[in-house]
């Protein structure tokens, strides 16, 4: 009776694996098995982890010191990842800069921040073409000009440096008013238009007039972002925004002759 | 008797979570112990034939159920297997540890050997040469966990028939 009771079973084993399934018998059995089994294994899972970091402490803590040091390396190697990504950015605007007729552009690295005296030097020097008087420019626009060459590097005043200053156009078109764009000493640059009625206004974008020799034309300055009137000397005066930052230079181009 | 199916019961999921939980891990080689069948034996030589019958019928239930396969050829060898045990211990021998696992190793090796000639009539045969090894194996480990699971069945059922 037995057997026959098993070959039924069977049956029904079968047919119940034949469509995905499983058995009312198979699955309370194996069900009533697992109620115990679950709590055996997990003890067991403990007590093995317990033993064995018990056993093998030593080499554990070699290895979370490994671990640590191979977390490190990770963590310094992606910063380094990092980095160079935005250099890799930053150059390829810097590449994709249009080249000013009868200049070159040379691509040079800061080295060196003068916060104090707003200058930062350059790795360029002569020895690429860089000469005193030559405009530096980030792809936002205007930093600078190179003041002091040497052979492989050069010093820049930037434009916030207290003697820069630059002719600036504002407005454009009918409405057009020149003035001179002086640093001082500050992150920000004053601007000086020597006609009152000169229309110059918040958020104005700043471009070099091109009259000087040192400047080409059209270069951006900044942003004018308060504007007042000097009575005592009869001059509309502005505050720009230029458009870098001292800290954040990184890679700026040159604009050699 | 509900006491007996209780008990055989307890001691049969108890057997069948250890297999499940414990088995692998204490396994050398070939030399897996099979929990149910050796605590179907233990308690199949304590008992009448038909109990013993029944005993290895549930061992094969539980061992087909937590396999999801061969329900028959399970339950067929080990009832095979109990029987016969049930049968030495009755009338050749006493219950001393020595014989205890001998009569675990030949059983299980009994199954072993009932299973393979079940199997072709409802299922694919497995191979025969791995099937011999891990038999072998079995029976082995199963004549020596026997010892201790007997003892431990003698103070349990001692308590409980205190009780």
């Amino acid at each position: 009776m037995l057997v026959l009771l098993a070959v039924v079973l069977n049956v029904m084993q079968s047919r119940a694996k034949a469509s995905g399934g499983m058995d009312i018998v198979t699955r309370s059995a194996k069900g009533l098995v697992q109620v115990v089994q679950t709590p055996i294994a997990a003890t067991l899972d403990w007590t093995g982890d317990f033993i064995g970091g018990i056993t093998r402490a030593p080499s554990l803590k070699r290895e979370i010191l490994r671990l640590q040091a191979d977390a490190a390396r990770v963590y310094s190697l992606e910063s380094l990842l990092k980095e160079e990504r935005e250099k890799n950015t930053r150059l390829q605007s810097l590449l994709k800069m249009p080249v000013q007729k009868d200049r070159k552009n040379v691509i040079a690295r800061v080295i060196g921040l003068d916060f104090q005296n707003q200058r930062v030097l350059l790795n360029v020097g002569s020895q690429s073409g860089v000469a005193p008087g030559d405009p530096v420019l980030v792809p936002q626009g205007l930093v600078g000009q190179v003041v002091e060459v040497s052979p492989r590097s050069s010093y820049v005043n930037l434009l916030t440096h207290p003697n820069s200053s630059v002719g600036a156009s504002v407005g454009g078109g009918s409405t057009e008013a020149l003035g001179i764009v002086r640093g001082n000493g500050t992150a920000t640059l004053l601007l000086e238009v020597f006609v009152e009625e000169a229309e110059v206004k918040s958020n104005d974008l700043l471009l070099t007039s091109g009259v000087s020799a040192i400047y080409p034309a059209a270069l951006r300055i900044g942003i004018v972002s308060s504007v007042w009137l000097d009575r005592d000397f009869g001059v509309r005066k502005a505050i720009v925004q230029p458009f870098f930052q001292a800290t954040a230079l990184r890679e700026v181009v040159v604009l050699s002759k | 008797m509900m006491r007996a199916v209780l008990s055989t019961l307890v001691w049969l999921v108890a057997a069948g979570a250890l297999q499940q939980a414990v088995a692998h891990r204490i396994a050398i080689g070939w030399g897996v112990p099979d929990f149910l069948l050796v605590v179907a034996i233990v308690l199949s030589l304590e008992r009448s034939q038909d109990a013993a019958a029944a005993t290895g019928f549930a061992a094969g239930l539980f061992t087909g159920a937590i396999l999801n396969q061969a329900m028959a050829a399970f339950t067929i060898s080990r009832m095979v297997a109990c029987i016969v045990g049930a049968r030495i211990s009755a009338s050749y021998l006493d219950k001393g540890p020595f014989n205890l696992s001998i009569v675990a190793f030949l059983c299980t090796l009994l199954s072993g050997a009932v299973y393979l000639f079940v199997i072709p009539f409802i299922d694919t045969l497995p191979g025969i040469g791995a099937h011999v090894a891990d038999t072998i194996g079995a029976a082995i480990y199963n004549g020596v966990i026997a010892i201790p699971i007997h003892l431990l069945y003698q103070r349990v059922a001692g308590t409980a028939a205190r009780v």
